[in-house]
């Protein structure tokens, strides 16, 4: 049998190649570069991160080209997750650099080892956007999953560090077990593992007479169950709190958005895209659990006093939220809010939630903890800072006119459009819930006295991230149509 | 088809036999008289003075774990080799790419004193 | 007799699986909880060679090669973690393992 070589087209995957040279460099710069010099390499990752998001305008994303026998595509879904995690990536670098060289016991976190890691989780998402086959899907979650264990114990003299990394690795890997085997029988029903393929056999499948085929059920549920670990869906989530506690802070901001946003882009590669004639089955799943999620986050987070870990149960609340989005999927009439406010919405949580998190490093730097009173008077000590961290609880609780409150009158409108009355008004609910725990940090701000020892320190590059995530959730609330306009496109990718 | 597996199923059950029946013997007609001098694992050598299990230095974990990677990451040139004549020239460059890249690993290791044995 | 039927290797995978998930659920030494997860992974292998040689076809065996590689990162990993742990703490009992609140 001769086989057919197709030569790939390289074009499509420029903004990947980039992260894998930037991934080489930083490591080459590792081994050539003094230790006291190795500062620089986040600015190799920055301006590696930087040309990635440039080189996204040299690709028409419009034609959804696909290449390497259409196991990776260039289309308008992809685009937007490689926005997404691009951003995230950024911002994650500009939050941490100067936290791996001064804090958690100095000199233990060496910094080129931190980027890589961050730089293979970000590679990890973008392969999931760009996924048109089950198998690189899997072998992008594994990328991001297996460099966020890492990442989580980063901080390797800390037990707690590696504690929190201990129960996210053996989770996570419980889940991918439970994920790949849910490819199993998806491969074993359909016969292909390429997702438009796997969605017309299910077609085929859903008109026969077998219906609905006990083997397919399955499949679906393994994959749903997998994939919502990595989400931290409830009842899924019990590694969340343990690992975004545990974890170094500006690893916790980033494993809030990326991992996060890689499992919701494989969720509406499989679920949406490729089980999407089986939309029916799936849907009431999607919507029970989003109700869960989003209650369960937000009520626990109530009685939180560590904000690490408030912000790792309000995550667990924002995953509900975003769930809310995929439930209003239809695979008949397609709502074109659906998938959109999705995007959205991870969109607007990347800025948000990275920011709360760059507010407890920025206080950690100045030598508070991570409970509730160290933010206490720091709108004297320190206003500015005072003012950002407002904003992002107040987006995070959806005010208007914040990204946040966009974020989630879209996922709301899209309930509505998908006759979904009762989930819409779950949103609202659990919002207020929320207002709760997020008014106390701003209480605690404003109105307590400041305490305990206050050791100022120049943090250039942390406060820069500061203030374009906190410009960039007022101004992107603003303006956000563009951004939602982008997001829409998502209709085009599905039509196969 | 049965019946060639009869032969097999004969020696294993007399190896069982065999086996069992000789430490049943054992077991009843050897007397037995434990002491505490008798449970040490050197009943007449020197009374040993830390746990038998003890640590190994962590440089054998490290040389595994690099060794464990390494190993697996060969399967991919089993199908490679398998399709040589196909591939022609366009897979071995890929291939080359590939140990490159594996080799660039090594180097960093090696250049980081994770070898590094002394 | 003589053929192999696709179903027996359905379920051997599955009584695999389902024994390695029990493993993880119940045991509490970090090193067997890793080897239950490894023996789930090893059962997924089993299905995609049992599907792909039923549909006589490459892509489950391509997809088993991959599994393998990935499962040999993520044990170099987890090993990496459990190493980092006990030279913290002398324990591979995860009930042991809890600072952070519960």
């Amino acid at each position: 049998m001769p086989l057919e070589l197709v030569h790939p087209d390289w074009g499509l995957i420029v903004p990947q190649l980039i992260i894998v040279g930037t991934i080489i460099a930083i490591l080459t710069a590792d081994l050539i570069l003094p230790r006291d010099k190795q500062g620089a390499v986040s600015w190799i990752a920055m301006v590696g991160l930087v040309a990635s998001l440039a080189s996204l305008l040299t690709i028409d994303w419009t034609a959804g080209d696909t290449t390497f026998n259409e196991m990776f595509r260039a289309d308008s879904f992809s685009l937007f997750i490689n926005i997404v995690v691009l951003a995230a990536g950024v911002l994650a670098v500009m939050i941490s650099s100067s936290y791996v060289q001064s804090l958690e016991e100095r000199g233990t976190m060496p910094m080129p080892e931190y980027l890589v890691l961050v730089m293979f989780s970000i590679l990890g998402a973008m392969i999931v956007g760009a996924s048109g086959d089950l198998l690189i899907l899997f072998i992008g979650i594994e990328m991001g999953s297996l460099a966020t264990y890492v990442l989580t114990g980063f901080a390797r003299r800390r037990m707690t560090s590696l504690e929190g990394a201990l129960k996210y690795f053996l989770l996570g890997s419980f889940s991918s077990a439970i994920l790949v085997f849910g490819m199993a029988w998806i491969y074993g029903t359909t016969g292909t593992t390429s997702i438009p393929e796997i969605s017309q056999q299910v077609g085929t499948i859903m008109s026969g007479e077998q219906f609905p085929e006990p083997a397919l059920l399955l499949a679906l549920l393994l994959v749903a169950i997998g994939l919502a670990f990595k989400i931290a869906a409830v009842p899924f989530h019990m590694w969340t709190p343990d690992a975004y506690q545990g974890a170094p802070t500006p690893v916790s901001a980033y494993m809030s958005v990326v991992p996060k946003v890689a499992g919701f882009a494989a969720l509406v590669r499989v679920l949406a895209e490729g089980l999407g004639p089986l939309s029916d089955t799936w849907l009431l799943l999607i919507a029970i659990l989003a109700i869960i999620t989003m209650f369960y986050g937000n009520v626990v987070a109530i009685s939180q006093r560590d904000v690490k870990r408030m912000l790792a149960y309000s995550s667990i609340g924002h995953t509900g939220y975003i769930l809310v989005g995929l439930a209003a999927y239809s695979n008949d009439v397609p709502i074109d809010m659906s998938i959109g406010s999705v995007l959205f919405y991870l969109f607007a949580y990347t800025f948000m939630n990275i920011g709360a998190f760059a507010v407890v490093t920025w206080l950690q730097h100045r030598g508070q903890g991570v409970d509730l009173d160290s933010f206490n008077g720091l709108g004297v000590r320190s206003p500015l800072t005072a003012l950002a961290m407002t904003v992002f609880m107040f987006s995070l609780m959806g005010v208007p006119p914040l990204i946040g409150f966009y974020a989630k009158y879209y996922v709301i409108l899209a309930a509505i459009e998908a006759e979904m009355i009762w989930l819409a008004v779950a949103v609202v609910l659990a919002s207020a819930v929320s207002a709760f725990f997020y008014l106390r940090v701003v209480v605690a701000m404003y109105f307590n006295n400041p305490e305990g020892e206050w050791r100022p320190q120049a943090t250039p590059l942390l406060g820069l991230g500061l203030l374009i995530m906190a410009v960039g959730t007022v101004a992107l609330g603003f303006f956000s149509g563009p951004v939602l306009d982008l997001a829409m496109n998502w209709v085009d990718a599905f039509e196969v | 088809m049965l019946e060639s597996y009869a032969a097999i199923g004969m020696m294993i059950s007399t190896a069982f036999f065999m086996g069992g029946s000789l430490l049943l013997l054992g077991w009843l007609i050897r007397p037995s008289k434990p002491s505490p001098a008798k449970e040490q694992p050197y009943e007449s050598g020197v009374p040993d003075v830390r746990p038998p299990r003890g640590r190994y230095t962590s440089r054998f974990y490290i040389v595994a774990l690099l060794f464990v990677i390494f190993d697996i990451e060969a399967i991919f040139l089993f199908p490679w080799a398998v399709a040589f004549d196909q591939l022609a020239l366009y897979g071995y460059i890929q291939v080359l790419v590939f140990i490159s890249l594996l080799l660039f690993g090594l180097l960093y290791e090696w250049k980081k004193g994770a070898l590094e044995w002394a | 007799m003589n053929e192999l039927m696709p179903e027996q290797f359905m379920f051997l995978s599955a009584a695999l699986f389902i024994i390695g998930m029990v493993g993880v659920l119940t045991r509490r030494n970090v090193l067997v909880i890793f080897m239950c997860v490894e023996l789930m992974l090893a059962s997924v292998n089993i299905a995609f060679v049992g599907f792909a040689w039923e549909f006589s076809q490459m892509t489950g065996q391509i997809f088993a090669l991959f599994v393998i590689a990935i499962a040999a990162a993520e044990a170099v990993i987890g090993l990496g973690i459990i190493m980092a742990l006990t030279r913290q703490r002398d324990t591979v009992d995860i009930n042991e393992v809890r600072e952070l609140r519960q």
